[in-house]
């Protein structure tokens, strides 16, 4: 009887303890190093089509520098669940040339520690024309490669 | 094949605990040391040896966020810096801007201010802080012993 009980502890220790590897190797991975993510949408077009499934390396902001025309995953700042994926059109202390917001065209200048972000289908992208420029530190990865469909595989983030 | 499989299962086991507490500070929470005068006197900053300076529990478990709780965020002004500072008011709720223009903070956006309110760049220097910037919450004071206890 004892014997039997203690294996089914051993066990259970294993279990538990390859589960909590596996889920640390995973968030430290995602943390550090990258991810990929599943893209749906039309506002990237015709750069990223619904669908596409592209690899990321996640941004840190002590490491990495944000670089005019990356394509980025940045948390949404109207609702902080999801990922929106624009393109960086201005840096900080840069203007952001002739857009339209609000119905006027204007030149805005980006805040410190900002980036403008559009998307590349202008007329179908909600981005910073409607909720301003993001801070950095909301930027979450770069998109660098696409995965899926097969027919589209290679690599992203040259400016287009 | 055997040393070979030998090997993968220890390089695994070494990589499983290296990342463990690595997960852990990143799911769980992590202890920090306060930098900056701009929380005193419920936090205590000021030594430029941060081994003499307050010691906190960062937590990254925390119902939503509301007035009178001390988070640490980064700063919207500088994506490498973490700024702590307490909740004074949530979305929905009127602030006056440094322009001196009256907003009305939108949703997810929240105004942080410095309890030592004549230095520390807060909200009143950078605007509102959005949530997706928010880290952790400060939930205990570890350190001094003579200041042990939650942040209140």
């Amino acid at each position: 009887m004892p014997e039997t009980v203690s294996w089914a502890r051993t066990f259970t220790q294993k279990v538990v303890l390859r589960f909590l590897y596996i889920y640390s190797g995973c968030n430290v991975v995602s943390t550090y190093l990258g991810g990929v993510v599943f893209l749906s949408g039309d506002s990237m077009q015709p750069t990223i089509q619904g669908g596409d499934v592209v690899a990321t390396r996640t941004f840190r902001p002590r490491v990495h520098k944000v670089e005019k025309g990356q394509i980025v995953c940045v948390k949404s700042p109207t609702d902080p669940g999801l990922l929106v994926c624009k393109r960086v059109a201005a840096l900080e202390h840069e203007r952001v040339g002739n857009v339209v917001i609000e119905g006027h065209s204007v030149n805005p200048r980006v805040a410190k520690g900002h980036v403008f972000l559009l998307g590349d289908n202008l007329d179908s992208s909600t981005d910073s024309r409607q909720y301003g420029p993001v801070p950095m530190g909301l930027i979450h990865s770069k998109v660098v490669f696409r995965v899926w469909p097969p027919h589209r595989i290679g690599w992203l983030n040259d400016s287009a | 094949m055997n040393g070979a499989t030998n090997f993968l299962k220890k390089a695994g086991t070494a990589a499983g605990i290296i990342c463990l507490p690595l997960a852990f500070i990143d799911v769980v929470g992590h202890p920090a040391a306060v930098i900056g005068p701009s929380m005193e006197p419920t936090l205590h900053g000021n030594d430029a040896r941060w081994w003499h300076n307050d010691i906190v529990w960062l937590s990254k478990w925390y119902s939503k966020p509301k007035p009178g709780d001390v988070f640490t965020y980064i700063s919207p002004s500088d994506p490498t810096a973490r700024h702590i500072k307490r909740i004074a008011r949530c979305s929905g709720e009127p602030v006056k801007l440094k322009s001196g223009v009256k907003i009305i903070l939108a949703k997810g956006e929240y105004w942080m201010l410095s309890d030592n309110a004549e230095v520390g760049h807060d909200s009143r220097t950078y605007g509102p802080v959005n949530v997706g910037l928010f880290q952790a919450k400060a939930k205990f004071v570890l350190w001094p012993p003579s200041r042990f206890g939650p942040i209140r």
